[in-house]
């Protein structure tokens, strides 16, 4: 499937129901099957994100998502199946996608992103979207994303609430101008619905799908939050920082960022 | 005059509500509201606001109007006002 090649009489019937999305239509189907996305983890939130854009029909998924399938994943976790307890989550999640999307290309690692391969994957794809449940992974991400040039969709939750951005480095703010410190109240194990982690993935997939076809107006330099509890949403204006350990000038002159 | 002031992820979780008022004195600031909410709840709601040399924790996120509010640059509060203060989050 080379780039630019016209759809198959099978990807206009796949998709023929979105074709008719004004700004969308053929070239932006086009744009989508010639794009590669990494998602990293592949849990209630990015397993949501990899599921709409398999459907939608991206071209190539790079997925990263380490260990087996445990019970606690299955309240959230919609790729992952309770016939796959005790295996490879990212073995049940490519299986699970391509019997949806058996056109899909997946680039399928069994491992989360670390120091050791962030750079990597974030250079083989287009667009990064964001939904691992840890800091540090996220900025390994954002730093990559930003040196690499790539857009990135940063979503994430805590209980019922949620907050989705989208990163274009050089114009907008980056995670690490939001982020300016680590933050140290973060834990690991927090609570979560999956019908709230999924509606995320659905917004961040659409971000990542307005962004690679030109559709619409991306959350570019705009934080979306919002509240399950009370239905609320709000999206802020958020501010890019001059002196960002990774997209302002000390960051990008070369100096450590983390 | 009266501020609103809303919490949000692990902050409203910490004062067990949501929302509050405030009666903050005529030009303070965002800042200055944000650091006697915590002094006023002390405990955890102090942690997620403050650092340990008591500065106002730079990764928590500030709203006014819609635009985001930095704790470097002071901003002034206006009479009903609503300030929206949430905690990093990064559940996937
Ligand atoms: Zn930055």
């Amino acid at each position: 499937m080379s780039l630019g090649e016209p759809l198959s009489a099978e990807e206009r019937a796949t998709y023929e129901w979105q074709l008719d999305v004004p700004g969308f239509g053929v070239e932006g189907q086009r744009r989508l099957r010639d794009a590669s996305v990494l998602v990293s983890r592949l849990g209630g939130l990015g397993g949501v994100v990899a599921y709409e854009l398999a459907a939608a029909g991206i071209g190539r998924l790079v997925l990263a998502h380490g260990g087996d399938v445990v019970p606690s994943d299955l309240n959230r976790q919609l790729l992952m199946t309770h016939e796959w307890l005790g295996k490879p989550r990212i073995e049940c999640a490519t299986a699970r996608l391509l019997e949806l999307n058996p056109r899909l290309r997946i680039e399928a690692v069994g491992e989360n992103v670390c120091e050791r391969n962030a750079e990597r994957l974030v250079a083989e794809a287009d667009v990064i979207v964001d939904c691992a449940p840890l800091f540090e992974e996220r900025f390994l991400m954002n730093r990559e994303a930003v040196r690499q040039g790539k857009p990135m969709v940063e979503c994430a939750m805590y209980e019922l609430e949620a907050h989705v951005t989208t990163i274009v480095p050089g114009q907008t703010p980056c995670l690490a101008c939001l982020f300016p410190s680590d933050p140290p109240a973060w834990r690991r194990r927090f609570p979560v619905f999956g019908a709230v982690s999924g509606s995320v993935g659905c917004l961040a997939a659409m971000e990542a799908i307005k962004v690679i076809a030109g559709l619409g107006e991306p959350l570019f330099g705009r934080l979306l939050c919002f509240d399950t509890r009370s239905m609320a949403f709000h999206a802020a204006t958020i501010r890019r920082r001059e002196d960002c350990r990774v997209c302002g000038e000390a960051g990008q002159k070369g100096a450590p960022a983390s | 005059m009266k501020v609103t002031v809303q919490f949000s992820a692990q902050l409203r979780a910490a004062a067990q509500e949501a929302v509050c008022t405030v009666d903050a004195t005529e030009g303070s600031t965002v800042q200055d509201v944000i650091r006697g909410i915590a002094e006023e709840h002390g405990g955890e709601v102090r942690s997620l606001l403050l650092d340990e040399a008591g500065e106002l924790s730079p990764s928590v996120l500030i709203f006014a109007d819609g635009q985001q509010v930095l704790w470097e640059a002071p901003c002034t509060v206006a009479p009903d006002q609503t300030v929206i203060i949430t905690t990093p989050i990064a559940g996937g």
